[in-house]
Formats: structure tokens, C-alpha cells, sequence
């Protein structure tokens, strides 16, 4: 599994390397999440967590000439975006923090509590709101839908992982879970238009 | 549209493949140019619909998130960071072959290649309903050049080189027979 | 309820055993049934019309395919010696293309169906080219190679059609649109080809002994199931789990092609620098793309 993700890294970035731009869309969109929680884990001002996120994209296209591809993407992005925080820090005398975030930390450990203190209670509403409709959309779905979405996201189970639990083939897995994804997303749709 | 929705789906899960990836890239680079035209408008659905997936990825998996940013402030981030990124130079890898990066060559080849990646529905009722790899001609950008490509759309040299490979493969593969197998070798 | 799962295990087994016998079938009658028919292969883009005339007689495949689309050529095949015979000399560029569809005389059945990487199901009858087939389903256990639905005639075991298939994608389709199988021929005493032809030996001759030295590189990871394909020329190494094969080709110096990734159908073909020399290998093989890929980037070369 791990390979194959590395893999699809490395043809991605090969092309950004051939001169394809475009190819380093796709590794934004891929990582703009992650690495907004993991500068949020830094600073608190919204505007500077997106402003830090958007040059540590910016300090990675730069830099990709010369990563030699020893470590994984998103290894070398996380390090690279780590800095670029930091750097935010230093600039605004303020004293970064003393030990780094360890890179499972910086993507699964629950950070509310350090953003807290700076969010208006609509924020809070609305993500409180999002993750609702998510959790009731999930509920509603068909058993099938369900099993193969909660087996990849709770459990971060392959497609051929569970196309053996479900005992069917790996296309059928991959359709289920496209089909839950979409019926998530169209109750998210619905939400934003009310 | 659903078939290359159901390839971003995949394509977060890694379990997208290489083709499929320079389906959607493909997609997407049209999605991005029709949004920068005043005429089409905005409609990112597309990358509207990766932010969907992503966003509902952080909330399963009790991934930290920023309150109150929605899916909205992330595509809006998102083009923010592709504009910057516009603006930089090429970042192109030293290392790779200096004839390549000849502007001769580099024209001669965006030139010549046009690439096919086709899918054509074949409606095969006697089995389950399946997608046939076919024929349909896309232009190729100069910045695609080297990427997969059917086997045709080459220049007639690199296909004269890589045919004599394939009916070798073809030769060896197809007409051998058992007691050529090897049983053990290393 | 126990005896509803042993009975549905025992028809499962049952029915991948019925699928394995057919594909012993199938692999002798590819080689010792006469037959002579029209077959299309699409591969990717490429669609061919080939005629096909083979004949099994003392031990000795003799088959004589004429293209009947495109550039007029006729392969004669005597085993594994292969000749393509182009009847309009004057008619500029050669392919030598040879359209023996899958498989062919290399199926190899006790490859295919003893080890565990594909499983194998029985789908019924059906109908193709006017004659009775039977449906076999094999599909890769894992993600590292492709999967194949098979037609058999159900009275001889000859291959009538076959999907290549990558989930719900068909790469690959062979397909007979007509057949007549069993009938005498005599291949031997017509004139195979009854005009004067421009002609290239796909095969090196078998008469003539070859050198084979020390090969100076290996490929130091396969799917598993992959056995070498003895050949005896050094700058190429040959793999084949019995339905998929792979190819890998070495040349000393640099040549003209850059590194890249290209198909036709199923058929990955890549081409990558033998790191640390000047040389540079080609894998070819019915794979999917990032598991040639694999292959090539464990290449890798032998001091001695």
C-alpha cells in the first residue's frame, strides 16, 4: 500500500520535474488538508495558517529540483511546511515551540484545543455541522456503502483489504466506496444551500 | 463524469493507476483553464468534488480540522496557491536528460506526439457491463511530453525501436512452449 | 448452516477444478486441433482481421495467418519458426507485426492453474462464432497482474474469444467471428504463399547455434508466479506466470529512446538507464503500469 502511494507521488512529482505544473495541483489538493491541521498545530490566526500553508506549497515547487526522492512526498513536504512555520514564528518574535510535532501527531491528533480560544462560536457551529451531516449521511447509507467507507476511512484499510472482508471483487470495493463518497457529498451540497 | 469522479475517489485511496491519474490530471487542467474563462465561468466541480472527499477523509478519520473553514475556503486556498505557483518559473529537474530540455527537441516532440487515451463504452451485454480501451485523439501539451502514451502515437523511429521489442516479446511469449519453461533459475 | 458453507465451499472447488480441466483443453487444443476460421484482436488501438488456417499433423504446428486489413501479409508459422511474407514489396514501411492472439502455442496450463495467484470459475454457455462456448472467469487474487475471461468451444476446448480485463476495463478482446475446427487440411503440400514476397525471419534461424554469454545484469524482483523462459540470448531475460508474459531487453550503450512509458492494450512497455552504466533496459509485458515499473527499477547490474 505504502509503495504504491509513494509511487503515485513519485510519477506526480516526475512530472512537475518534466515541466508539468499541473501535476503539482494534484499534490495540493492531496495534501492542502493535512498540512493546514498541521500548521494549525503552530499558529493560531487563520489567515497566517493559510498563508503558511500557501508558501510552504510555494518553498516545496521550488525546492523540488532538488529533492532526490530518499524519503517519501509527504514526508519531505511535512518538514518543508514544519519550517515555513516556524519561520512565521520567528519573524513575528514569537518563540517557536521547543520540540517538533511528530508527523502522525501533526495529522491525527485532535488540536481543538489549541485553536479554541481564537474560533467565533460560527465556526465552531459550522464544523460541529459538517461533521453531523457527515456522520447522519453515513448512517443512512446502505449497509454495503457503509462497511466499505467505514472500513477505508475509520480503518484505513486497502481496497483488496477489504474486498476480502466483503468477500467481493476489488472493482465492486472501489465502486461502493465512490458511491458512499457521493452520497456524503451531495447531503454537504444540500447543507451549503440551506 | 461519474467514471472520472469515481477516479478521484480512487486517487485519494492510492488505488488509482496511472492512466486513470493522467485521465483526471487531464480533466482537471481543462476544469482549471475553463474557470480562468470569463465565458465558462466558474465550475470547479471537480476539484470541488477532491476537497468533498478530502474534507469528509479529515472528519472519519478524527483528523485535526480548522474550524470554520469549509470546503468553499479550501478550494478558494487552493486557487490562491495555484496562482502563486503559476507565476514561478518551471521547476525543472536539473538531472534529466539535456537533450530533452533542448527547445529544438522539446518543440520537435511537443510537436509530434498526440496523444490517444481513449474510452470508448462498449455495451457488452453478454458479460457485466465493462469499458474498452479505444480511440480518441486529445492534444498533447508540451508539458505531457514522456508521460504514457499508446504505442502509435510515438514518432516513427521510437516505434520502430519499441515494435521490434514488442513482436520479440510477442515471438517469445506466444509461441514457446513447455518444456521451455524454466523451472528453477535465478 | 455449517452444511450450507461446506456445500457452497465444495461447489466453489468443484467448479475451479471443472475451470482447470478446461484449461487443459484448451492449452492442447490451441496446439493439435485443425481449424481454420477469421479471428479480430484488438490490442489498445489496434484492431486486426487475420485469417487463420492450422494444421497439427506428426507432431508439428504448421499455421499460416493472412492479414486481411491494412498492408497485405501472410506469417507462416511451423512451430516456432515465424516468417512474414509481405506481398506488395513496393508498399514502403514493414510491419512485421504478428497477430498469433493470446496465448497461443505458449499457454502453458500446469503454469496457469498450480499456483495461487489467479482464481478460476466456471460462468456458464454461450454463444460465439456458431458454436457452443463455455465461460471461464480468471482473476488475479492480487492487484499485480490482469484478469481473463475465456470462451472454450465446448466440443474441442479451442479458444473462440477472450477479454483481457483490468477491473471493469477491457483491455484486450480476441474474438473468432467464424470457425470451422476438425476438418483435414494439407498445409504442407499447398503453395503457402503463391506469390513472389518480400520476406523477414521473425525468429532467429533454428539451424544456427548462438553464443550465449554471461548476462551482465538481473532483475531482482517479479510478481510472484513468474518463471524465466529459457532463451538463449543474453541481452534479454524472458518471465511468464503462464497467461501474462514479460520481457526485458538490455542494451550496452544509450540508445535513441528516452526514458518513457507507453502501451498498447495491455502491454506495458518501459524504458529506463541501467543505473550506474550507460546501459538501458525495456520491460515489456502484460502488467499493469507501476508493476513493470517495479520490475525495471529493480534492474540492476552484475560486477563479476
Amino acid at each position: 500500500m505504502s509503495g504504491q502511494k509513494e509511487s503515485v507521488d513519485k510519477q506526480l512529482v516526475d512530472r512537475v520535474r518534466r515541466g508539468d505544473k499541473s501535476a503539482f495541483d494534484l499534490l495540493i489538493l492531496k495534501y492542502q488538508h493535512k498540512i493546514i491541521s498541521l500548521v494549525g498545530r503552530y499558529l493560531r490566526d487563520q489567515n497566517d495558517i493559510q498563508d503558511v500553508t500557501q508558501d510552504a506549497f510555494i518553498r516545496a515547487y521550488r525546492a523540488l529540483p532538488n529533492f532526490r526522492g530518499d524519503s517519501a512526498f509527504y514526508t519531505w513536504l511535512y518538514r518543508i511546511a514544519i519550517n515555513t512555520a516556524k519561520n512565521h514564528l520567528v519573524s513575528r518574535s514569537r518563540r517557536p515551540p521547543n520540540t517538533d510535532i511528530d508527523i502522525d501527531d501533526g495529522e491525527f491528533q485532535d488540536n481543538s484545543a489549541v485553536l479554541r480560544d481564537n474560533e467565533s462560536p460560527q465556526d465552531i457551529l459550522a464544523t460541529s455541522q459538517t461533521e453531523e451531516v457527515i456522520f447522519r449521511a453515513i448512517e443512512n447509507l446502505p449497509e454495503e456503502l457503509k462497511v466499505a467507507v467505514t472500513l477505508r476511512e475509520f480503518d484505513g484499510l486497502s481496497y483488496e483489504e477489504i474486498a476480502v472482508i466483503m468477500d467481493c471483487p476489488v472493482g465492486t470495493v472501489r465502486s461502493r466506496i465512490f458511491r458512499a463518497r457521493e452520497a456524503i457529498e451531495k447531503r454537504i451540497a444540500l447543507m451549503d444551500n440551506e | 463524469m461519474v467514471k472520472i469522479k469515481e477516479t478521484i475517489s480512487a486517487f485519494i485511496d492510492e488505488e488509482a493507476n496511472e492512466v486513470e491519474t493522467h485521465r483526471f490530471l487531464r480533466a482537471m487542467k481543462q476544469e482549471v483553464k475553463d474557470r480562468d474563462d470569463p465565458d465558462i465561468g466558474e465550475q470547479s466541480s471537480l476539484i470541488r468534488s477532491l476537497l468533498n472527499f478530502m474534507s469528509i477523509r479529515t472528519v472519519l478519520s478524527k483528523q485535526p480540522q480548522l474550524k470554520g473553514m469549509s470546503v468553499a475556503d479550501h478550494e478558494m486556498l487552493f486557487h490562491r496557491i495555484r496562482a502563486a505557483i503559476e507565476k514561478e518559473s518551471v521547476a525543472q529537474d536539473l538531472s534529466s536528460g539535456a537533450s530533452l530540455r533542448s527547445p529544438a527537441v522539446g518543440l520537435a516532440i511537443a510537436a509530434s506526439l498526440v496523444v490517444i487515451v481513449t474510452f470508448v463504452i462498449f455495451n457488452l451485454s453478454k458479460t457485466e457491463s465493462m469499458e474498452v480501451v479505444g480511440s480518441d485523439s486529445v492534444n498533447q501539451t508540451s508539458g505531457d511530453r514522456e508521460v504514457e502514451t499508446e504505442l502509435r502515437d510515438l514518432d516513427i523511429e521510437r516505434q520502430r525501436h519499441l515494435r521490434e521489442y514488442l513482436n520479440e516479446h510477442d515471438r517469445i511469449m506466444r509461441t514457446k512452449r513447455t518444456s521451455q519453461f524454466v523451472t528453477n533459475e535465478k | 448452516m455449517r452444511c450450507l458453507v461446506a456445500f457452497f465451499c465444495f461447489s466453489v472447488s468443484l467448479c475451479a477444478a471443472d475451470a482447470v480441466e478446461w484449461l487443459d483443453n484448451m492449452g492442447a487444443a490451441l496446439r493439435e486441433q485443425n481449424y481454420v476460421g477469421t479471428f479480430t484482436y484488438m490490442r489498445g488501438s489496434l484492431l486486426e482481421t487475420v485469417r487463420v488456417e492450422h494444421q497439427f499433423h506428426n507432431g508439428q504446428e504448421l499455421e499460416r495467418l493472412t492479414n486481411l486489413n491494412g498492408e497485405p501479409r501472410i506469417v507462416i508459422r511451423r512451430d516456432n519458426d515465424i516468417v512474414c511474407h509481405h506481398l506488395n514489396p513496393k508498399g514502403g514501411s514493414f510491419n512485421h507485426n504478428i497477430s498469433l492472439g493470446p496465448f497461443s502455442a505458449a499457454f502453458n496450463e500446469n503454469l496457469a492453474t498450480n499456483h495461487k495467484q489467479y482464481l478460476f470459475s466456471m460462468h456458464g454457455k454461450d454463444r460465439i462464432a456458431g458454436r457452443t462456448a463455455i465461460k471461464i472467469k480468471i482473476i488475479p487474487r492480487f492487484g499485480d497482474r490482469f484478469g481473463y475471461r475465456l470462451w472454450l468451444d465446448e466440443e474441442t476446448g479451442l479458444l473462440l474469444q477472450s477479454q483481457l480485463f483490468k477491473r471493469n476495463q477491457i483491455l484486450e478482446v480476441f474474438q473468432f467471428s467464424s470457425i470451422e475446427i476438425g476438418q483435414a487440411l494439407d498445409l504442407e503440400n499447398s503453395s503457402l504463399v503463391k506469390k513472389k514476397t518480400v520476406f523477414h525471419r521473425l525468429t532467429a534461424d533454428p539451424h544456427l547455434n548462438q553464443q550465449v554469454g554471461n548476462p551482465a545484469w538481473r532483475v531482482s524482483w517479479l510478481p510472484t508466479g513468474f518463471k524465466p523462459v529459457r532463451v538463449q540470448q543474453a541481452n534479454q531475460l524472458h518471465f511468464s506466470d503462464g497467461l501474462a508474459g514479460l520481457s526485458i531487453f538490455f542494451e550496452r550503450k544509450r540508445s535513441t529512446l528516452p526514458e518513457m512509458t507507453t502501451y498498447l492494450g495491455a502491454t506495458a512497455v518501459i524504458t529506463r538507464r541501467l543505473n550506474g552504466t550507460q546501459g538501458q533496459i525495456t520491460v515489456v509485458g502484460e502488467v499493469p503500469i507501476n508493476i513493470a515499473r517495479k520490475i525495471a527499477e529493480s534492474v540492476e547490474r552484475i560486477a563479476y
